[in-house]
């Protein structure tokens, strides 16, 4: 097992009455893409503000490859790159100029500056468009540049806080692909995101956090364990009532069920076996059954396990 | 190396802004340009400066004087001091101040209402024998102007009064040479009185100066008068462009604080915290853009209003001093300003309110010059940062020394005050 590049350690933060994160622990290896997984507002982006040293944290500590980040702050921010959620650049200026001034805000001067920036431009794809202004980038490209101005200064370890939110896919896969570059060439990650795919694509370990706590925390397989060998079943019902919800969970191999504004998240033991029933229950309660969706066992499936409700909410 | 950066940074994104050149240096001088043309043209030194031509009515009542005498002017003789002002200004020096016209007072004053002319001078009946002490009734000349014309009818208004007072003066010294002759028994009849008064108006003509000095009379000279217009021009547009570069040079201050808040939002100063970069660092290499700007804008507008304008600012090393103020003042101040408020939102009312409001009580000497009120407006605007700077300047032009130091130590002691107190509020914000 690779040394820690990460240590999180009783991590709590509030917002006056809100409890961001609450008593968040966790440990990431060197080399590991780290993802934390969660719907908006579950505390991802509060947890790494402390890590990264933006927010201070009411309790608890992390340490980046060693170095404390709140007893020294400045050597813990030298290893570590970060790319915001939201798109931090300098939008009236040109692409380079952006990547010119953030490597020297991370010590790079001279040729080593010019070196990297050039690199930087190259593994972000925006070599052709670095001397054309932010503001005339799409969405995606600025993405991009989010990504590469985390790169420059080569850091040991990358905070990636959901990167992808609103992005066209072909910028998308580049990022991706971009991670698992970095991962390649030893670089720990830790990524924060709600899709789940990209969680279930991207990672080595996975923590599911939810209402500021990590309320599971493994490898993929590990995580689905949790939730056995079920399947997700979602209906899309014309008219949603108790007495149907009523007759569904009565039925044999119905683990869980979730209503929510017409439509039903079920866990079953068995779909193909479980299905037949669950039409002839609506048949007899007058409900109409117009969408349905199986799913085999996922994030998306433990997720709903552990919280009762969908990850996308 | 890391301030210079954020420096360079800050100012290269703001001089690549429109808005933010407007302000700074395209507002005030187009403000300057505006009231220079107000006040009757552009110009630097004497040979450049332009003075309106003006159309003059002369309605000339003068009856001479009951001694039927006639009065002698470059071997010409008249028969009314009325005759001899109309000879004097349509004499050459004046044809590029004026045109001039005799005609009836009711044409004249129609010529006026309108606006074919700028100004009627009208002469009244006993002006020969109320400057020769012939008429114990005091008279007066009567100027009818155009309401709506400012510097020219004012200039001509003023030549006539210097020849008028020429006369005047000669009169009265005239008077105090006879009493003083008659004490000491030596008694002047009507012709010998008259070769007299010959000789000093001769002596007025040929050598203005020193006969002025002798009988304290103001020479009846174009030059002097245009020249004491431009000085006059001089100093309200040499306020008037004060009183914009310190404006805007607040706002340029502000301005560029109101760049922490702008990046606060916009993300990019949450990233320069999670870089190795100390908040010292990053809010010293903003203050200084700031700092650096305004020095730009403060050069450049001092440099461009000498050019353009011919504007003294007075000795280089007071000037040194007032601008130093004005700038480490104009950005303190703008750091204080914006530490207190919360977002970009509320800086922009502090932009419209608070900005507009002390710069203005700051640079009210300009609009109340020349008013009776002008003096209660040396100390009222020492209320706000402004005003110390507007009086830096004025006491830089006017070689006040005294005033000079005060005014600058002022501007330093504020300037440290406004900085700590607002350098203070941001850290504690972003620690």
């Amino acid at each position: 097992m690779n040394a820690l590049a990460i240590r999180v350690q009783n991590l709590d933060k509030s917002f006056d009455e809100v409890h961001a994160v609450d008593d968040v622990s966790f440990e990431i290896h060197q080399g590991e893409i780290f993802s934390l997984l969660g719907p908006n507002g579950a505390g991802k982006t509060t947890t790494i503000g402390m890590i990264s040293g933006l927010l201070r944290p009411d309790a608890g500590q992390a340490w980046l490859m060693g170095h404390s980040i709140l007893e020294n702050p400045k050597k813990a921010k030298a290893i570590l790159g970060i790319v915001p959620q939201e798109i931090a650049l300098y939008d009236d200026i040109s692409a380079r100029a952006n990547l010119n001034f953030w490597g020297k805000m991370y010590g790079l001067r001279g040729q080593a500056l010019s070196e990297r920036v050039a690199a930087v431009l190259k593994i972000i794809g925006l070599e052709d468009r670095q001397n054309s202004t932010v503001s005339k980038f799409s969405g995606g490209m600025q993405r991009r540049l989010n990504v590469g101005v985390a790169l420059l200064h080569e850091p040991h370890v990358i905070i990636m806080d959901e990167p992808t939110v609103g992005i066209d896919p072909q910028s998308r896969r580049k990022i991706l692909d971009s991670v698992k570059q970095l991962s390649h060439q030893g670089v720990t990650i830790l990524y924060t995101t709600h899709y789940m795919e990209e969680a279930q694509e991207l990672s080595d370990r996975i923590a599911i956090m939810d209402n500021g706590k990590i309320i599971a925390i493994g490898t993929h397989q590990e995580l689905i364990n949790i939730v056995g060998e079920l399947d997700r079943i979602t209906l899309t019902i014309n008219n949603e009532t108790t007495k149907v919800i009523k007759a569904w969970k009565a039925l044999d191999g119905v683990m869980k069920i979730t209503p929510e504004d017409g439509t039903i998240h079920l866990l079953v033991k068995d779909s193909n076996q479980v299905l037949p029933h669950l039409f002839e229950a609506a048949n007899q309660s007058n409900v109409r059954i117009t969408s349905v969706d199986i799913q085999e066992p996922n994030l998306e499936a433990v997720f709903l396990h552990l919280t009762g409700r969908a990850l996308r909410d | 190396m890391k301030i210079i950066a954020i420096a360079l940074k800050n100012l290269w994104r703001s001089f690549r802004s429109f808005f933010a050149l407007a302000f700074m240096f395209g507002v005030p001088i187009l403000m300057t340009v505006m009231f220079s043309f107000l006040f009757g043209g552009i110009g630097g030194d004497d040979s450049e400066f332009t003075i309106p031509v003006t159309h003059v009515m002369l309605v000339n009542q003068d009856r001479g004087t009951d001694l039927q005498i006639g009065f002698e002017m470059d071997k010409n003789t008249y028969s009314s001091m009325g005759l001899m002002l109309l000879e004097i200004l349509q004499r050459d020096t004046y044809t590029e101040i004026m045109t001039l016209e005799t005609a009836i007072e009711t044409k004249a004053r129609k010529m006026v209402d309108e606006q074919q002319a700028g100004l009627a001078v009208i002469i009244p009946e006993d002006f020969s024998s109320a400057l020769l002490g012939q008429s114990n009734r005091t008279t007066q000349i009567e100027f009818y102007k155009d309401p709506e014309l400012s510097l020219g009818p004012q200039i001509v208004q003023s030549i006539v009064m210097s020849v008028v007072d020429g006369f005047s003066s000669g009169s009265l010294t005239m008077s105090s040479v006879t009493s003083a002759l008659q004490e000491k028994g030596v008694d002047l009849n009507y012709e010998e009185q008259m070769a007299l008064i010959q000789d000093l108006s001769e002596e007025m003509e040929n050598d203005p100066l020193n006969s002025g000095q002798n009988l304290n009379v103001i020479p009846p000279l174009a030059e002097q008068d245009a020249k004491n217009q431009s000085d006059s021009l001089q100093t309200i547009l040499r306020s008037i462009m004060s009183g914009m570069m310190i404006f805007y040079a607040f706002f340029t201050g502000t301005a560029a604080a109101q760049s922490i808040l702008q990046e606060d939002e916009k993300g990019t100063l949450p990233r320069l915290f999670i870089s190795p970069t100390t908040t010292t660092t990053i809010l010293n290499g903003k203050f200084l853009a700031g700092f650096t700007m305004i020095i730009v804008q403060v050069v450049v507008l001092l440099v461009f209003a000498n050019l353009v304008f011919g504007i003294y600012w007075g000795a280089t090393f007071p000037l040194l001093l007032a601008s130093i103020g004005l700038v480490a003042l104009a950005n303190s101040f703008g750091i204080f300003i914006m530490s207190l408020v919360k977002g970009t939102k509320q800086a922009g009312i502090i932009y419209g309110a608070v900005l507009t409001f002390t710069g203005m009580l700051g640079i009210s000497s300009v609009f109340v010059m020349g008013t009776p009120i002008e003096k209660a407006f040396n100390y009222l605007p020492l209320l706000v940062p402004q005003g110390w700077a507007m009086n830096a300047f004025t006491a830089t032009w006017k070689g006040d020394w005294p005033q000079i130091l005060i005014h600058t130590a002022g501007m330093m002691l504020l300037a440290i005050l406004f900085f700590f107190l607002g350098n203070m509020r941001f850290k504690k914000r972003f620690n």
